[in-house]
């Protein structure tokens, strides 16, 4: 065991440099994510055909093992450069769909006497969603992205697989020189990146749940 | 037409059908004049709550014009609409998310009305629907279930509707619960004169808030008396629902 404390040590601003670009991965993915599921998800619940196409292309893409789709991408030509960026693009498609589903359950969930005196009181679409909707399913559609937080971390890890650097970079090479080390360099930090995010933003979420939401 | 002044409401052989389903409503032709408090009694499914939500357009009409103000319903913009119209649900519907001051003045914030203007107000009606204001900064869970009711009554007459509708918005309540707020609601009502319809299955309830009852069943108006004569009906409908409602009472 005493290699592994030298070896992280020995490593640690490699490690540094590498949880970052994970972090930064990650992180882009569920902006982008965020951006695209919340508005359709608000989209789904005032005009319901959007409602199963939408989660059918969302749960399809999700369905796609991780390691197959950066296959996918790997023989694209100009990967070289972009690969942080296509990478990105790849977590976001896993990342939309515990937030779109999330973000449909959690206002389709308010209690539909709420959105009736929302009417009744004379609000628009905009006031309603603003004042009633957001507010009461906002921890609900945090749980999504909380989801999404964990799940891409994870997949994350195989971006290296690509070129996109991050943490994955040490299991690759870990695995490519059958050196456990290199594995948990990559494998540990992604781990407790997962555990803190998870963790945060679950407090997070307890903070913005409504008492006496029914 | 008479020289009667306008009504604040008119059903005029309004029918209302639910997508792609029956006749919820059938042919009603009613007046509703301004100032008057009218009770709607049934048994569950009469169509008493799809009557109501007529008037502010919460449902559209299938057929004949509803007057509201003069203006037909469907030529309002229904924001402006319910603006002017007072609502009230049983289990009240208070926003769980925002205090109790905050619900009351909700009708004020959408029109834009200042902060202070608007605590203010919320204030007054906390007096009026008698709530202490120390409940002003509370949220409706901390509240008991008749607090919350007077504080649902209290937002629905905020914005001074011309127009209350109540749809039974006692129903959840205690017997003594119920009371207090029955004579609460018929004195702020007498007191300023906002044309209302309450929608009950309860007859005592009716007989003492409403000047007028009107009695549905299946979609159609059966009897319609002031409130006065309503007991001593002949009409068999009324006698029927009269002793049903004794009967469930028990004796006296």
């Amino acid at each position: 065991m005493s290699g592994f404390g030298g070896f992280f040590v020995q490593h640690a601003s490699e490690i540094g440099r590498l949880t970052l670009e994970h972090l930064w991965l990650t992180v882009s993915a569920l902006l982008l994510a965020c951006a695209i599921a919340v508005p359709l998800g608000i989209l789904m619940t005032r005009y319901a055909v959007l409602a199963q196409p939408s989660l059918f292309v969302a749960n399809t893409l999700q369905t796609i093992p991780s390691l197959a789709l950066f296959g996918f991408l790997l023989p694209l030509p100009w990967l070289g450069e972009r690969a942080a960026r296509i990478a990105i693009a790849a977590l976001t498609a896993y990342a939309v769909l515990p937030i779109l589903r999330n973000t449909y359950a959690g206002i389709r969930g308010i209690d539909p006497a709420l959105q009736e005196v929302a009417n009744a009181l004379g609000m628009t679409g905009m006031q309603r969603l603003r004042k009633i909707e957001l507010p009461l399913s906002s921890s609900v559609i945090l749980a999504g992205i909380r989801t999404a937080t964990v799940t891409c971390v994870g997949i994350a890890t195989i971006a290296a697989a690509v070129g996109a650097g991050g943490l994955g970079e040490f299991i690759f090479r870990g695995v490519a020189s059958v050196d456990n080390r290199l594995v948990l360099a990559g494998a540990v930090p992604a781990a407790l990146l997962a555990l803190g995010a998870d963790f945060s933003l679950g407090l997070l979420e307890r903070a913005l749940r409504v008492p006496g939401r029914r | 037409m008479s020289s009667a002044p306008q009504p604040a409401i008119e059903f005029r052989d309004v029918s209302y059908r639910a997508n792609g389903g029956g006749l919820l409503l059938n042919a009603i032709s009613l007046r509703f004049e301004s100032g008057t408090t009218t009770a709607l009694l049934g048994r569950s499914g009469a169509g008493k709550t799809t009557l109501l939500r007529l008037v502010n357009q919460l449902l559209p009409t299938s057929g004949g014009k509803l007057l509201v103000e003069g203006k037909d319903a469907h030529a309002w913009n229904p924001v402006f609409l319910r603006r002017r119209i007072g609502y009230a649900i049983q289990e009240t519907g208070l926003f769980p998310h925002f205090t109790i001051a905050r619900n009351i003045a909700l009708a004020l914030e959408l029109e834009g009305k200042s902060a202070g203007e608007r605590r203010a107000r919320a204030f007054e009606m906390l007096k009026m629907v008698g709530l202490n204001a120390e409940y002003a900064d509370r949220y409706p869970h901390e509240l008991s279930g008749g607090q919350r009711q007077r504080a649902g009554v209290a937002r629905a007459l905020v914005a001074s509707p011309s127009i209350l509708l109540l749809d039974e918005p006692f129903g959840a309540l205690d017997p003594l619960t119920r009371r207090e707020l029955q004579e609460m609601t018929r004195s702020l009502l007498r007191q300023l004169r906002t044309t209302t319809l309450l929608v009950t299955h309860d007859l005592e309830e009716a007989l003492y808030i409403a000047d007028r009852i009107i009695l549905l069943d299946a979609g159609r108006v059966v009897a319609d008396q002031p409130s006065a004569q309503f007991r001593g009906s002949p009409q068999p409908e009324v006698r029927e629902y009269v002793r049903a409602f004794r009967h469930a009472e028990g004796p006296q």
